[in-house]
């Protein structure tokens, strides 16, 4: 059997975080952004866990929890600051929610 | 097969461990004694910060490292945790106003300060990637929360959501940089990355991870280009956690910063100079210029904040001990100056309506109030950098370090940015002292807790630009430190 190159993931990997960033600057919807955030990390674990392989180490895998867990904690937070913004203004659309300028 | 016990040192973290116990308290308490008054919580916050600050000083003649390379406690890491902890105080004084008294009754705001606090103390006292990430995420979050704190204000809930979009966004770019870093080395601490890095060509992964990260944490300093979301942050944020997040944060990003410059990833592999010093020029361009326009004071110390960024990065940019040191004591400075500025700006907020936030609502002020105006024209002649104040000795002491490494260029664009800066804040001052309100200006009585942070602030900011040699003598201490 052969064995996938290390690199295939990478390749895979910088791709997902590519099409995060561009989520982020491109959608304009508060909810969908926060999905491409968590493309993003999930881009990252994804490099993580393929380094680990490549040094025969377990850090990297380690760190991949820590970034789950994270993720977990920061999405609730946004969620809830999303919710409040939906309850006062009616909308999660972000360039409608644009008070301050200047 | 004998297991040895791994050696934990929680000598090492009593300082963190203090805020962190703090904080769940001030988080509980409420939950089975509902009427506490505001004072009383206060207390409980002040005391565990001036608990840990005790402790960070006991720990000055006991530097080490612990749990397993995780933890780092040199004097460089205490000096910022005393930074912070000053921070801290400062604002936990000033959430004594008008406006932030309908919610400051409840222990929650401090317990997420104080939990804000315990991740920037996290996050500076570690070489460790990891340590880094989970001392900025617990930061983030818990700012996140309080900056959304006004929540039936949509400005504040709008900081809020930017806040937290833009920081995770960054965060993502921290993570990547930190997976490069990874990958190239096959290490995570901050030594080991340099020895990796020393001991084989580790090739473009590691330039390209050290620049990511820098990206990250560009945003969270708020450097130019990354700086858009901190004007509307700032200016939405309830004034109390604008104060913090303005110099807290950018104090922990400076600290993470200079560790990853002169530790992690030297100057062989990247050429730091340049890219610090290109990024310095935009920065302090951008924000000085940028704050000339506003009309909202507020919004005009949100630019100035990412104008004095420009200022720090200067130094860093330099590279040396000098630098170092003179980041750490212009970071005293700016927390001293910048908190006690946002605390004028809190005390005058009257109850139901927002904070005088515009420059003509503070016309005429000056004679009225002749103590409050006073100090907010020391704090402006302080971030303006003009002599006798702290401002003035913090700039020189910056730019001497970069003139030192020879950026002679750098430091003459940086004193015509401090020169340009003079207008906005002198036309603060011109519409406290020199021109007549309309309508007669009228403020509240002061709760005793805020006139201490301004008096705090005020005697610091002198006696700093005045009289430096103990407080210098420590940091320049502090920037050989484990270097």
């Amino acid at each position: 059997m052969n064995a996938i190159p290390l690199n295939f993931f990478l390749l895979v990997a910088a791709v997902l975080f590519a099409i995060g960033v561009a989520g982020v600057l491109v959608r304009r919807n508060a909810l969908v952004i926060l999905m491409s955030i968590e493309l993003m990390l999930n881009a990252v674990n994804l490099t993580f866990i393929t380094f680990a392989a490549k040094w025969q180490a377990l850090d990297g895998q380690l760190f991949v929890f820590f970034i789950m867990a994270v993720a977990a904690a920061e999405v609730a937070v946004g969620l809830a600051v999303i919710i409040s913004v939906f309850r006062l203004r009616g909308t999660v659309h972000v360039d409608e929610i644009n008070l301050l300028k200047g | 097969m004998e297991l040895s016990a791994p050696l934990i040192q929680l000598d090492l973290i009593t300082p963190q461990l203090i805020v962190l116990a703090a904080a769940i308290l001030l988080l509980l308490l409420p939950l089975f004694w509902r009427s506490l008054r505001r004072e009383f919580l206060a207390a409980i916050a002040l005391a565990g910060i001036a608990a840990a600050l005790a402790a960070t000083f006991w720990l000055w003649s006991r530097p080490g490292w612990g749990f397993a390379g995780m933890v780092t406690v040199d004097r460089f890491a205490l000096a910022f945790q005393a930074l912070f902890l000053l921070g801290g105080l400062l604002t936990v004084l000033i959430s004594f106003n008008r406006i932030e008294e309908e919610y400051v009754q409840h222990g929650d705001f401090f317990g997420l300060l104080l939990l804000a606090l315990f991740g920037l103390m996290v996050m500076t006292s570690t070489t460790h990637f990891l340590v880094i990430f989970l001392g900025l995420e617990i930061l983030s979050i818990a700012l996140y929360v309080l900056a959304g704190y006004r929540k039936m204000r949509v400005d504040s809930l709008e900081a809020a959501l930017k806040y937290l979009l833009l920081g995770a966004f960054a965060t993502g770019f921290f993570l990547y940089g930190v997976a490069l870093i990874y990958g190239a080395t096959g290490q995570l601490e901050m030594a080991h990355i340099r020895e990796a890095a020393a001991a084989g060509g580790a090739g473009w992964l590691l330039p390209a991870g050290a620049l990511l990260v820098l990206i990250g944490f560009a945003f969270k300093a708020a450097l130019v280009p990354f700086h858009m979301w901190t004007p509307d942050v700032y200016q939405g944020a309830p004034t109390p956690v604008t104060a913090f997040m303005s110099t807290g944060t950018k104090a922990a990003a400076f600290a993470v910063l200079a560790r990853l410059v002169s530790i992690a990833v030297p100057v062989e592999t990247i050429a730091w100079g340049p890219v610090l010093a290109v990024l310095a020029v935009l920065t302090m361009t951008v924000g000085n210029f940028m704050a000339i326009v506003q009309s909202n004071v507020k919004r005009m110390l949100a630019y100035s904040s990412i104008a004095h960024a420009g200022y720090l990065l200067v130094a860093l940019a330099a590279g040396n001990a000098a630098g170092r040191s003179a980041i750490l004591y212009y970071l005293l400075i700016y927390t001293l100056m910048n908190i006690g500025a946002f605390g004028v700006i809190a005390w005058l907020g009257r109850s139901g309506r927002e904070e005088r936030l515009t420059f003509e609502s503070y016309r005429g002020l000056g004679y009225r109030y002749p103590f409050v105006s006073l100090a907010m024209a020391a704090f402006m002649f302080s971030l303006a950098g003009i002599p006798p104040t702290g401002g003035f000795l913090g700039k020189f002491f910056l730019f001497a370090a970069a003139v030192r490494a020879e950026y002679i260029p750098l430091v003459v664009i940086a004193v015509l940015n401090a020169v340009v800066s003079v207008f906005y804040y002198m036309r603060l001052v011109v519409n406290l002292y020199m021109r007549e309100a309309e309508e007669p200006a009228e403020a509240g009585k002061a709760h005793p807790l805020l006139i201490a942070a301004l008096v705090i602030a005020l005697i610091g900011v002198v006696w700093l630009g005045v009289a430096p040699g103990g407080v210098l003598g420590a940091f320049n201490a502090a920037a050989t430190a484990g270097m």
